[in-house]
């Protein structure tokens, strides 16, 4: 069930108001459990059953980590925990790739042996409820997270639907507690989430899926293309992420808060970082935050010698590439910005400062790190490596006249300045966002006229999510 | 009740009743301007006339037909062999597949006769992955009923969608008014021609296996009917497969379909004359405009012996 389809626009409001109906929070968290198998099911039903036994699995662990004094018996039982849940994910998501690497390589060696194929289907959103079970785990190894004895309370935890397939990747800390509280309905929160929400079916269907017609006819034949055009998929392509996947943590932030949960931001106007490390720190937060604290940190981070530290961030984001989808591709990706890291570390070290303060220091930052980023998108869109150098090859050496697609360009780029309006606002503190206006005719014109836009210049064909893959 | 549901039940009064007096405003709005925008060339409109036009000869397809069917060459090359001038437009239209062409034939039928309708179409178009959608008609869905059978049978939950007129329009509307400024109008009869070279060095494979292939029952019933039609109307159907470069194996399906509906089939994509002129293509799947003026000229032969047809009726 996607959430720009009809059946989530139905299920949805069924469900707040059944929630909001029930009373204990104890009937409300059984409610929300089913009303979340239910939605994932809605994809393949056994796929069910992969939730479930990471479920277990790391409700067990917690339990048994918290009673457990030993430490090398909880260093034990934590590594079992986190064996079986990242086994999963290897077995369903990197089986392909690692049997087309090993027969690939040994096939160079003259040699012809194949794992067995097992066929498998991507569960959605396995990454994400993975990283986000695992998490739990560690947090209770370390002490920072007591134990979920509430098998309910930890099942919800795991599959709360609204960030149930494409994040927030959300922590034990923020998310468990408020499985015990009674949320009582609030006009404001409401309002607040259903803005929220609306503003993300802006920035999918109007932005994201119509910029993707544009973007999938250059990427999905790069020969038939010239380098003017390549280059003006990129740039899109920028933007059809950027509004696919930040449109995505809005409507589900949104909805969490409709019934009263409070998910931690996952995009911060990321186009708008005037560094790499500060991009970092505004795009896809909520994984970002989990590699620093699960990886990065554990690694040794910054406190250890030069070259650890370079070693530490080059793994950090190859891993992060890996994790984006099992092709050599996202690997590259990863690599070219654990190298843009790299960079940015020997830059700090050399001294070389500038007043970030100054508007133009600032505009040349913010074009050279959006450069920088869009630069390494080529590598995370091209179906395969041979494609991502064809593509940068085009863009050096084949401009010339670009193909136009006028209502994906024009629908595209009308959508993409209103969005930038409001992300330049949110940076620089302009009060122009309608949406959030203090009069209250402006908020409910502006309400009513991005629901009317979006219906007219929408893509409403239930495009999917573009991380739904990962 | 609690004061806080009160008041979100309060607001979203406010909020539906006003999108709904918008949606009905723009609905009339749009129903009244959306057939008098003039024809502009290049862009998706044209299928939209079909609904409107009344031809002699009149073309459909995807951009295969948009791009190889030089209208004006083909109308007067049927005109000398008719003796009499002919009306012709070529509605092809980029990435629109066969449902959508055989909804816009059937609604012609339903208010005119034309003398000879030319589909181009693959067999992969009527495969389970293809789409049913007709959103090119959706603006017509009130007005026209074949159009609200096609859009119904497409997905069951178009009935409901279809009451809003912004849903409707969407996208069609503000594009075609876009249209009537930034475009040059129709010179072409619809065709458009393409002029450069195809690259050589850079041309992929690609098409449908036939272990892939599922035909989707709902649309083989609607090319039945059409055939049906055209057959208890005296109209000279033909479906037309148009060259490709070095075309893969393509399942047989609209062979068979065509034949056992008693639909004439011109199958041009075997034609080993094209695969040893890649200067007649734009890209593998399309010829440029040389190619197409050949390929007219090369269709008009085999056209020939049913134009005869027409004749004789």
């Amino acid at each position: 069930m996607l959430f720009n389809s009809l059946q989530f626009l139905l299920f949805f409001p069924m469900v707040c108001i059944i929630y909001y109906a029930i009373g204990g929070t104890r009937w409300r968290n059984a409610f929300l459990l089913v009303a979340s198998y239910f939605f994932y099911m809605s994809w393949k039903p056994v796929y069910a059953l992969l939730i479930l036994a990471s479920t277990i699995v790391t409700y067990l662990g917690g339990l048994s980590l918290d009673k457990c004094g030993n430490q090398k018996r909880k260093k034990l039982l934590l590594a079992t925990s986190i064996v079986i849940n990242i086994g999963l994910l290897v077995v369903f998501k990197y089986h392909g790739m690692i049997n087309d690497t090993v027969s690939a390589f040994l096939g160079a060696a003259g040699l012809h042996w194949q794992l067995p194929n097992l066929d498998l289907l991507l569960p959605v959103g396995i990454s994400f409820y993975t990283f986000q079970a695992v998490g739990y785990t560690v947090d209770v190894y370390r002490g920072t997270v007591k134990a979920e004895r509430n098998f309910v309370s930890y099942a919800v935890f795991v599959s709360f639907f609204p960030q149930l397939v494409a994040g927030p990747i959300e922590r034990a800390s923020n998310l468990l507690p408020q499985f015990k509280e009674k949320h009582i309905f609030r006009y404001h929160d409401t309002t607040e989430g259903l803005r929220q929400m609306l503003w993300g079916y802006f920035m999918k269907l109007c932005v994201a899926d119509v910029l993707a017609e544009y973007v999938n006819a250059v990427y999905n034949n790069p020969t038939q293309h010239n380098g003017t055009s390549m280059l003006i998929a990129t740039v899109l392509f920028a933007f059809q992420i950027y509004c696919d996947f930040g449109g995505y943590s809005n409507i589900a932030i949104g909805a969490a808060r409709i019934m009263g949960f409070r998910l931690m931001d996952n995009f911060r106007t990321p186009y708008l970082s005037t560094n790499i490390g500060e991009f970092w720190k505004r795009w896809h937060i909520s994984l970002s935050s989990w590699f620093k604290d699960y990886v990065y940190i554990p690694l040794g981070g910054s406190r250890t010698g030069k070259w650890r530290h370079v070693g530490n961030l080059m793994v950090t984001f190859l891993v992060s590439g890996l994790w984006h989808g099992a092709n050599w591709t996202f690997l590259v990706w990863g690599f070219l910005h654990g190298i843009y890291q790299v960079a940015a570390v020997i830059w700090r070290r050399l001294s070389i400062k500038h007043s970030g303060k100054r508007l133009i220091n600032r505009l040349i930052g913010i074009v050279v790190c959006f450069l920088m980023v869009d630069f390494a998108w080529i590598f995370f869109r091209a179906n395969t490596l041979n494609d991502a150098f064809c593509i940068v090859a085009k863009i050096f050496t084949a401009l010339d006249k670009p193909y136009i697609n006028i209502s994906s360009l024009s629908v595209g780029c009308a959508s993409l300045c209103l969005l930038m309006a409001k992300d330049l606002s949110d940076t620089f503190g302009w009060k122009i966002h309608a949406l959030h206006s203090s009069n209250i005719g402006v908020r409910y014109v502006s309400f009513i006229l991005l629901v009317c836009y979006i219906l007219l210049f929408g893509s409403l064909n239930g495009g999917q999510f573009i991380y739904f893959q990962f | 009740m609690n004061t806080e549901i009160r008041r979100l039940f309060k607001t979203g009064t406010i909020v539906v009743a006003t999108l709904l007096a918008i949606d009905i405003g723009l609905g009339c709005l749009f129903d009244s301007g959306f057939m008098q925008l003039p024809i502009r060339e290049k862009l998706p409109s044209a299928i939209s006339h079909s609904y409107r036009d009344t031809p002699d000869v009149a073309l459909f397809g995807s951009s295969r037909c948009h791009h190889h069917f030089v209208t004006r060459q083909l109308a007067d090359s049927i005109a000398m062999c008719w003796g009499e001038p002919v009306s012709a437009y070529n509605y092809g239209l980029d990435a629109i597949v066969v449902n959508e062409h055989l909804c816009a034939i059937e609604s012609m039928l339903h208010r005119h006769t034309p003398k000879l309708i030319v589909l181009e179409v693959g067999s992969h178009e009527f495969g389970k992955d293809y789409t049913r959608c007709v959103e090119n008609a959706s603006p017509l869905y009130r007005h026209d009923t074949v159009v609200r059978r096609y859009i119904n049978n497409a997905y069951a939950a178009n009935r409901f969608l279809m009451l809003s007129s912004m849903y409707r329009y969407r996208n069609a509307m503000p594009l075609r008014m876009a249209e009537t400024f930034v475009a040059s109008p129709d010179s072409n009869l619809g065709y458009c021609p393409l002029y450069q070279q195809m690259d050589t060095s850079a041309v992929y494979t690609f098409g449908d296996r036939a272990e892939d292939f599922l035909p989707d029952s709902a649309v083989v019933e609607n090319f039945r009917r059409v055939a049906r039609i055209c057959n208890e109307r005296g109209v000279t159907f033909i479906a037309v497969q148009t060259p490709r470069y070095r075309a893969p194996y393509f399942p047989d399906f609209i062979n068979r379909l065509s034949s056992s509906c008693g639909v004439p089939f011109i199958d041009f994509r075997t034609t080993e004359f094209f695969n040893s002129h890649s200067e007649l293509f734009y890209d593998p799947a399309h010829l440029n405009h040389q190619g197409a003026t050949l390929f007219t000229a090369m269709f008009f032969e085999k056209l020939k012996p049913y134009l005869n047809d027409v004749t004789a009726r």
